[in-house]
Order: structure tokens, then sequence, then C-alpha cells
């Protein structure tokens, strides 16, 4: 039969688990690995190379090797952050229709779902060998602030690999899943996802199978990789002083710069110094060498910044839920990061407690990802081994493919509930450059509003509803997510039409907009036209 | 715990023929009080028994959408319960002036007035996009691109809008926004005098112990009490009927 995985489709790194009768199954790359680099290569000699051994080409081929895709999947390539982001990448990026950003790769221009497609095709076909079966249905994690676009321009991803997106969910809520599945819990904890380049924390209360998000806050620009960037910027300097060479001009030294850097970053987090000599520097045909000496005091102190900006979001969050840090009975740690001592130190300063140790911080999402696939397939039982702390080993063979899983012993399928909340208000523009909330953050999904609007001018046959995300009055301080056009109206007075506005945020978190004349009963349920998704073909 | 396809489609076409007309309380199955954990554990029964995500593969897609939309007007009245504050406005906004003399509505499982409630002409309103309290009532915001911005507002300095090809007169304060006629939760309290209300809530009584005989009789009395009420009447009827 075929398999429905759970997908955590991270920055850096991604997971591929399935749900078993006997445990969560991560599957295996091709050298073993559990955790698969986010990184396409687009070698010379033609072809795609994905995971690992793409990793392994960005140092010498760093303007065709695409990583951090994610940053840049389903973004209006004109907002600021992005252009910031776009500053540190050694490829090239245009723009593209609907102002979407476009990689392009020798001859070859790619979209970024196409790109991210590569990485989701690698991980299905690492599960297909593990399984020995067809991977036709997933679940694909999102960070759970992420706007309407990102998610939509994800699921075309899932599309463009050969999946059935079952479902996106945001990834601190599989988290909290895989932490609390089938164990019976009455808690509420916090799981704070501190990844390669983003970072989100959500407030949930767990009761048995009922996991229902209180609040979540987040920056989508927050992640390992500004720890990474800001060690290789360290090293540049360092580099300028003695050899009076600027590395941040030159693609190729950067990159192995930013390479080495994350290497120091994983040391630091257990010993407390790092000393050593980064080989491999080509400049000008010659190898240079550079050696190095980083404390952990001295790390600390460049992090510091970026540690006390999540501890603030986690403050806003508490707040948000109307909670008292120590309400809080656990705190699930997701992502690399939450390995660096000073963000653990600052947690538990925080909740008075330790985090949750027994949790593997990269693999924890997959497993709720696998999880949620599972109850949507119906094929998810209580098994012995869903638990995080009884994740099993995985064999370069599955079980799964022998045959010899006890399906037939199980029950009736298990089938938790997520109930999400909206990571962001959404708002439409009005008269004066102002804007009016129509949903606002933390709100339960799915959920549908309306709201009653009027026209500002006599004779008014159309109406444009700009519709944006943030939380300001000004609507251009907000992000503007696209419009929907009302067309034929009846030319009256204005304030004389009335327009229901309706928002609604479905499972996947995606926005649907529907406008209707409250008198004529025109409608129009046009899908936003939303900037920086794909467009379709 | 999860209901059946059958059950599903049952509560479906219950709640899609009077979707306009449910109160808050009426989307969570609960009677109207302010208890934060009655309200989230409502919730959590509904979503455990009808969630969407409970029917994946299940029921049709049609049948799915349908469920989606019912679905998240149940969040969307938990979305508004679940903030105490509001919470007792809307409290405040059902029971009226009134709600410090006459006592809060007596609520039973089934009660009457809420079977009623779906059935009958809308008594008073219940405003469903507008709260009060927020700036927004239905007619203040607009939408309108073209028009200049009004000169009392600060313009904003960054992107003005374009400038109109004539001048538009400053649009109007807004008119006092009418109250628009979404049905809800009716209140029986204000939908007859107090000698009536005492009269109705025995019948009340009646019919939750299934007494329809006395039920009949108070209801009767009840209209003696206050012949203009179209609320008894349509109780009334309702009890009539065999």
């Amino acid at each position: 039969m075929p398999f429905a995985v759970g997908i955590d489709l991270g920055t850096t790194n991604s997971v591929v688990a399935v749900a078993t009768p006997t445990g969560v199954e991560f599957a295996l790359g091709p050298l073993g690995e559990r955790v698969h680099p986010s990184v396409v290569a687009f070698p010379p000699t033609g072809g795609v190379v994905v995971g690992t051994e793409a990793k392994a080409r960005r140092a010498t081929e760093p303007d065709t090797t695409v990583y951090s895709a994610k940053r840049l999947i389903g973004q209006n390539i004109k907002s600021p952050l992005v252009q910031l982001a776009l500053t540190g990448l050694p490829f090239r990026v245009d723009e593209g229709p609907n102002q979407q950003p476009i990689i392009v790769m020798r001859d070859r221009r790619l979209t970024v779902p196409e790109v991210s497609a590569q990485v989701l095709g690698h991980l299905k076909r690492c599960a297909e060998r593990q399984l020995g079966d067809r991977v036709t249905q997933a679940v694909i994690t999102v960070p759970a602030n992420f706007s309407d676009a990102q998610r939509q321009a994800t699921k075309e991803a899932g599309r463009l690999a050969g999946l059935d997106v079952l479902r996106l969910i945001n990834e601190p809520t599989a988290a909290a899943l895989a932490y609390g599945f089938g164990q019976r819990k009455q808690e509420v904890v916090c799981v704070f996802d501190f990844g390669g380049g983003t970072f989100d924390v959500s407030l949930l209360v767990i009761k048995d199978e009922v996991f229902e998000v209180l609040a979540t806050d987040g920056d989508f620009f927050l992640g390992g990789d500004d720890i990474d960037r800001a060690i290789a910027e360290f090293l540049a300097a360092e580099m300028n002083r003695h050899q009076h060479v600027d590395p941040r001009a030159d693609n190729q030294l950067m990159t192995r710069l930013v390479l080495a850097a994350e290497e120091i970053k994983m040391h630091l987090s257990a010993a407390s110094s790092a000393e050593g000599v980064i080989d491999g520097l080509m400049r000008g045909g010659q190898e240079v060498k550079l050696p190095f000496r980083l404390t952990r005091a001295q790390l600390e102190g460049m992090v510091r910044g970026f540690v006390d900006r999540s501890i603030e979001l986690t403050r806003r969050a508490l707040t948000a839920a109307r909670l008292d840090p120590r309400d809080i009975s656990e705190v699930v740690c997701v992502g690399g990061t939450t390995r660096v001592p000073l963000v653990r130190q600052r947690l538990a300063e925080l909740f008075g407690r330790e985090p949750a140790l027994r949790i593997n911080p990269d693999e924890v999402v997959a497993q709720g990802a696998a999880i949620q696939a599972g109850s949507l397939a119906g094929s998810l039982f209580h098994g012995r081994g869903m638990a995080t702390r009884d994740a099993v080993p995985t064999h370069a063979m599955s079980p799964l493919a022998h045959g010899d899983v006890p399906w037939a012993s199980a029950v009736a399928p298990a089938r938790p509930i997520l109930l999400d909340v909206t990571p962001a208000g959404l708002r439409i523009a009005t008269a004066g450059g102002f804007s009016e909330e129509i949903l606002e953050r933390n709100l339960p999904t799915p959920i549908e509003r309306t709201r009653t609007f009027t026209t500002a001018r006599d004779h008014q046959t159309q109406v444009v509803i700009d519709c944006c995300r943030g939380e300001s009055k000004r609507f251009e301080e907000n992000e503007l997510l696209g419009r929907l056009v009302l067309e034929g109206l009846p030319p009256r007075r204005r304030g004389d039409v009335r327009i229901d506005v309706t928002f609604r945020v479905d499972q996947d978190g995606i926005l649907h907009v529907r406008a209707r004349d409250a008198d004529t009963g025109i409608e129009q349920e046009t899908a936003l036209e939303v900037l920086g998704a794909p467009v379709a073909a | 715990m999860t209901w059946s396809v059958t059950e599903l489609v049952a509560w479906q076409s219950e709640v899609e023929a009077y979707a306009d007309r449910r109160g808050k309380f009426d989307w969570l199955e609960i009677p109207p009080i302010a208890s934060a954990t009655a309200i989230q554990d409502a919730y959590h029964t509904i979503a455990r028994t009808r969630h969407p995500d409970l029917f994946v593969g299940r029921i049709e897609p049609e049948v799915m959408d349908r469920l989606v939309r019912m679905y998240s007007r149940v969040t969307a009245a938990y979305a508004d319960l679940k903030e105490p504050e509001r919470c007792a406005a809307y409290l405040r906004e059902l029971r009226g002036p009134r709600a410090a003399t006459t006592p809060p509505p007596l609520h039973g499982q089934a009660p009457l007035a809420r079977r009623l409630g779906a059935t009958l002409p809308p008594m008073r309103s219940e405003i469903s996009s507008h709260r009060p309290g927020t700036p927004a009532t239905a007619t203040t915001a607009r939408i309108e691109r073209f028009a200049p911005p009004p000169p009392t507002r600060p313009a904003p300095t960054t992107a003005p809008p374009p400038s109109p090809p004539a001048p538009v007169p400053v649009p109007a304060p807004p008119p006092a926004p009418t109250p628009r006629q979404v049905p809800g939760e009716i209140d029986p309290a204000h939908a007859m005098n107090a000698r009536a209300l005492a009269y109705y809530r025995r019948a009340e009584g009646a019919q939750h112990t299934g007494d329809r005989a006395v039920a009949l009789l108070h209801i009767k009395m009840a209209i003696a009490a206050d012949p203009r009420s179209t609320f008894l009447r349509a109780a009334l009827a309702e009890l009539s009927r065999p």
C-alpha cells in the first residue's frame, strides 16, 4: 500500500518520516543519514544533485548550489528583508513574473518551488527506497509564521514533486504532537523552535488527543544561519587583519568561511573554546590558511542579540496567551540552534526549569508530521513506539518493506486533533491609507469572519479590495498579500452600497477572500492573487 | 468519540438551515455562561466529534467543503467567546439593560427558547460583524482606492493615493449605524414583559419535564399577560404542533 509520510522541509536540513504501529521511522539517505541537507546542486556535467552530496559541492561550486531556498519561497522579491537575504547569497536571483524570485543556474531559470520540489523529490525517493513502495501522500511542515504566499508556494512544491499534500502543518504544532501523542497528557507546553532560518514559538494546551495552540509568535528571518553569518564575518575580519585579504568580495572564500563557521558553532556548543586552522581557502590559485581562536564567551557576545530577540518573542507569546511562565509544564526545544548553551540557559531563566532533554530537536518536527500524515491517511494506530522518547532507530531496510509490521493487531485508527491559530492579523485597505482588521492574530483556525463595508464615492461601480497581513493601522506598514476586485456594483450614492467581505483561513492556514454585494448578491470568490506566489501555468 | 458520517450529515443539514441565525453560544452548543473552562471544553468536544480532519477520506469533497465552512463558524464563535472581555460584552448585549433586574435565563439542556430561536423571526438583533467598543462599525470603514484621503485625517507621506480627476467632496460623516437585522439567540427576557416571563419560565420547566399540557397552559397565561409578544405566539404554535 502507498504510504503517507511526514516531511520537515527545513531551511538547512530536511527530515522525512513515516508512522508505523511500532513507532515513527525515519527514512535514511543514500549515505545512511537521517537528516538531509536542503541543498540542490546543478553540477557542470548536467543533472541535479540533492542532499548530502549537494552540500559537499557548496564549497567548490557556490554559484550553482542552491541552499536556504526556504528563505525565498513564496516571497515577494521586492520586500526589504528578502533583498537583505539576497546580499549574502552566492548564486544569482532575478525577478520573475508576479514579483517572485527566480533562481538562475547556468542556462536554467527556476522558480523557488521548483528548487524545493527537488528537495522533496529526493526525500520521496529516500522514503520509497526504504519502504519498498510508492509514497504518494505527505504532510509538510512550515514555520508557524509563514504567510499565505509561502504556504501556497510550499504546496506547489509538493505538487511538483508528485506528492499529494494532505496538509501543511505548523512546525511547533508538529513538535507538540510528537511530544504529546498517545501519552494522555493534560498540560500546557511551550514549543521553542529555533531552526536554521526561522524562529517560532508556540504555546499549546494538550488535552489527551486535542492539541490546541493558544498563541504563536516568531521571526521569519532569525535562525542559525544568522549566527553562522556573524561568525563568518568575524573570521573574515580576522583574515583581513592577518593576511590583508578581504574575503567578503569573494563568493567562494566567503562560502568556505560560512561552512567553517557552522562547524565552529557546533563545536562551541560542547566545548568552551575552538581553535584551529581553516584550510582549503583558495585565492588566486593559491591555498591560504587561516588560523583562528574563538571562545564560547566571544561567540555568546556575537549571538546575544539573536537570543534576546527570541526570548522577547517568547514573552510576547506568553502575554498573548495570558499565561505566566510558571504555567508552562514543559519546554520543547526544536531546531539545531536550541543546542547553543546560551539559548538553553536563557530558556531555563525564563521558565524556571530546564528544557526537555529527551527530545531530539532535529527530528521531532518530522515525527509529528508523520503522525499527522498517518492520522489523515487513516493508518495511524496507538502503537507502543510513537512517543518521542521511543523513536525507533532505523534500519537500512524498513520492517515495513517485509510486511512484518503488525498492522492487523492495531484497533481503531487514532486521530489526534490539531487546533492551530493565525500567525498574523489579516486586514483590508480602507480609504485614506488605513486598514481595517478582519481577522486578528492568534485566532483559532479554520475560521471564517465577515465584515460589512461600503463605498466611499458616489456612483462607484467597482471596489478594489487590497488584502494585507500585519498589525498596523496604516496600510503601507503591513505586508501586501494581494487584491480582489468586485465589479458590477449598482451605481449608487456613497455609503448606500453594502459589501460583505469574508475572510476564511483554512486548515492549511491559507486565506480565501470573498466579497459580496449584500443587496444584489453579486459575488466574487476570486482566489487572492498572491504576490510572490507561483503563477499557474 | 468521533461522529459517524450519518451523524455528521444530520448535524450539517441542521446547522446549515439556520447558520445565519445562530448565536455564538448556539454554535458551541452550550447555554450562555461566561465560564472559560466550559467554553473551552465545549469547543474541544466539538473538535473531538466533528473536526474536518476526522473525516478526511471518509466523505465526499463537497461534503467536506460544507463541513469546513460550518466548522469555521464554530471556531469564529469560540474565538470571540474565549476572550473574557468579549465574552462578557457579548453576554451583556444578549441580556440587555434589564440584566440587573431579571435573573439570567434558565437554560436547560434543550431550552425552549433556543429551540425556538432557530425557527422564529428575529426579535432583537445580534450584531455579528460588529462588536460594541470597536471603532469599525458596519458603515464607517470604507473601501475606496480612488478618492482622496479626507483632509482631516493625516495623509500617508510615503505613497499618497493617485489624485482624482476632479475634486471629490470629503466623505460625509458616517451615518449612524443602522442595526442590521441579523438574528441570533433570542433572550426571552426581551421578548415579553416580566409577568409573561414568569409564566414562560414555568412553561419552559414543564416542557423540560415533558408535561406538555402544563407547558401549553403557561404559555397561554403568558400570552394573556403580554398579548403583543410574537415570540410567545410562535412558542405557542411550536408547542401546539402535534
